[in-house]
């Protein structure tokens, strides 16, 4: 099983992932109280027990829960920035490398910040999530095709 | 690439917070969407770019116990794997030999190496690659897959089970000269010395043998034996009556070691080799005759997988031909025992190239021999259960200037024999006998005997011992 979607680490090599999910909780407590609080626990909770990417999924439905549907620019950014802290935090957890450390930075910073620009320009949300949505879903066509050519046409 | 469920899973969770975002109208979900589709891409470009690099270090050493086994034996296998310097992801390397269970090594993430040792079995002769090999590169989160080919393979070459005793000659006494030499009957400017003699006016001045000169005193030339290309078409027979005697001390097996030694005799002397498998129902196989290392390795194979064949349309069942191949195939994806034992031989069942209604022998030599170069030789390979279809296939192959060389086994060389029925089995021989030389009598017709030594060592024996006691 992989590091990653389901924990096998120890608490003590996951140190970076354990400050994002303290971050979760401190921002969500200072934004929104006990209710904020409370969704960085049950994040860290959930991350004990079930793959890192379902911790966040879950987060992410308990900040949008008791942030409301208007969060304001620098609750999102906050609280955002906080579960980018998880995912990149595991990454550099579970990375050897500078390569594994700068891709994830670079990507799911990059994908966070398209994101955020989307919902804060675009007026339509829905458009927002079709450019985030489709912009994703190029790069990772794009990654494809490319293993597909030079793979298949460099077989030994 | 191929992605995994896992990662289904992911990109759905993904899409719910999206949707959810929409429908809630809170934009907070699409930058959550955001960062966990940005996590899976990154993944996605760590594992295209960790795959790469993982293929150019990998290398694959398959290492068989012996490249040359004999059918029914078993070879072990040694599948070794090694990434050096190990990357982050796992690699999985199958082999899939044919007749065996696939050989997978598994190198885990940040391995640098790992082995396997597998016995592998060969019930079918013939000559295999163990090219039939995939790589599977797996990230460590199990998200995505890449599957590669991956040539070089080594060839393992299965020997059919030879008899060890194999006789070949005349009314018992074994044949002195080896299959396949033959003199051109005249003399030459070729490689071996044949006689010395005076010079003439018009002999080349480099053709005289100056120590024949020195000491008969006066100057003489040494002949050699010219060379000729001979033109040699095989007709092996593989018909039902090619399969009496033991597993792998058949008629037919005797015989292909006589056959096989013709086409080592061709290689060597360049002669150029044709072939025509004949089966109940027709011609099962044909080369013409050519004498590139191709035409004679494709002969060679065939011989080594050759094995009698019953005819399609014996028997009383009314069963045709698309419902026993529906059948077979049935059984060869069968596991159990029962379809495993049988797999094998189904996989190597033969179809008819020309099927004649009678006679495939003496057809066979109509169709295919007698087309061949008038200076050629004909070499049939059979036994003398069909007498007198033997009999017209050898007047017709020797039509027309052909040389005809048979080389027949006799039934009763292999038929099982107890103690008492060995001077029955002696008349049986004498009368086999006398078939033979009725063939050899034949103009440009030789006839050999081919089967077990030991056998006919102790058919003759006794038959000695019968003439002694009626003296």
């Amino acid at each position: 099983m992989s590091t990653s979607l389901v924990r096998n680490r120890s608490l003590r090599d996951s140190g970076l992932t354990l400050l994002g999910f303290g971050l979760v909780t401190i921002t969500g407590g200072s934004l929104y109280g006990l209710g904020g609080s409370v969704v960085g626990i049950v994040a860290l909770g959930s991350w004990l027990a079930l793959p890192l990417v379902y911790a966040v999924g879950i987060a992410q439905v308990g900040i949008a829960v008791v942030a409301g549907p208007e969060p304001g620019l620098g609750g999102t950014l906050l609280l955002e920035g906080s579960l980018l802290a998880v995912l990149v935090g595991d990454s550099v957890d579970e990375r050897t490398d500078w390569v594994d450390v700068v891709v994830g930075i670079g990507v799911i910073g990059g994908a966070g910040a398209l994101a955020f620009l989307a919902v804060s320009v675009v007026d339509a949300l829905w458009q927002a999530a079709l450019l985030v949505a489709g912009t994703v879903l190029f790069l990772s066509h794009r990654v494809h095709r490319f293993s597909v050519v030079h793979f298949e046409n460099n077989e030994q | 690439m191929e992605v995994t469920q896992r990662c289904g899973r992911i990109v759905a969770v993904c899409g719910t917070l999206t949707l959810w975002a929409v429908i809630a109208a809170n934009p907070l979900f699409v930058v959550g969407a955001g960062l966990l589709a940005g996590w899976l891409l990154s993944r996605q470009i760590l594992f295209v770019y960790r795959a790469s690099v993982s293929r150019d270090r990998l290398t694959v050493d398959m290492l068989p116990g012996r490249t040359h086994v004999t059918a029914g034996e078993t070879t072990p296998l040694t599948l070794a794997v090694d990434v050096a310097p190990p990357v982050l992801l796992s690699t999985s390397v199958t082999v899939a030999p044919p007749y065996n269970d696939a050989v997978t090594v598994e190198l885990r993430s940040a391995e640098s190496s790992a082995s396997s040792v597998e016995s592998l079995s060969w019930p079918v002769a013939g000559r295999y690659s163990l090219d039939d090999v995939t790589v599977t590169f797996r990230d460590r989160a199990g998200l995505f897959e890449q599957s590669l080919g991956w040539d070089g393979g080594p060839s393992i070459h299965v020997e059919p089970r030879a008899p060890r005793d194999v006789h070949v000659g005349e009314g018992g006494d074994a044949l002195v000269s080896g299959f396949g030499e033959h003199d051109a009957g005249r003399l030459g400017s070729g490689l071996e010395p044949a006689e010395v003699r005076k010079y003439v006016p018009g002999d080349a001045f480099r053709r005289i043998d100056w120590k024949a000169t020195a000491r008969l005193n006066e100057p003489h030339v040494r002949e050699f034996e010219a060379e000729t290309d001979r033109e040699t078409i095989l007709m092996f027979d593989q018909r039902r009556s090619m399969a009496t005697g033991e597993e792998g001390q058949q008629k037919l097996d005797y015989v292909r070691q006589v056959a096989l030694a013709f086409v080592d005799s061709a290689s060597e002397l360049n002669d150029p080799l044709g072939y025509c498998a004949i089966g109940s129902d027709g011609v099962l196989g044909i080369h013409r005759p050519g004498m590139s290392a191709e035409i004679l390795g494709s002969i060679r194979e065939e011989l080594i997988r050759a094995s009698p064949m019953a005819s399609a349309t014996a028997g009383a069942s009314a069963t045709d031909l698309t419902t026993v191949r529906e059948r077979s195939d049935l059984l060869a994806e069968d596991p159990s025992a029962f379809g495993g034992v049988l797999a094998p031989y189904l996989r190597t069942r033969q179809s008819y190239v020309e099927t004649f209604e009678e006679d495939p022998l003496f057809q066979a030599i109509q169709t295919y021999a007698m087309g061949s170069s008038a200076i050629g030789w004909t070499v049939i390979f059979t036994d003398d259960t069909d007498r007198a279809e033997l009999r017209e296939a050898v007047r017709l192959a020797s039509r027309g200037g052909r040389y005809v060389v048979v080389f027949l086994t006799p039934t009763v060389l292999f038929e099982p024999v107890s103690v008492t029925d060995v001077e029955a089995a002696y008349e049986r021989y004498v009368d086999f006998e006398e078939f033979r030389r009725e063939l050899a009598a034949y103009d440009r017709v030789d006839a050999y005997e081919v089967g077990p030594g030991d056998r006919l060592s102790s058919v003759l024996t006794a038959g000695q011992s019968r003439r002694r006691g009626q003296a």
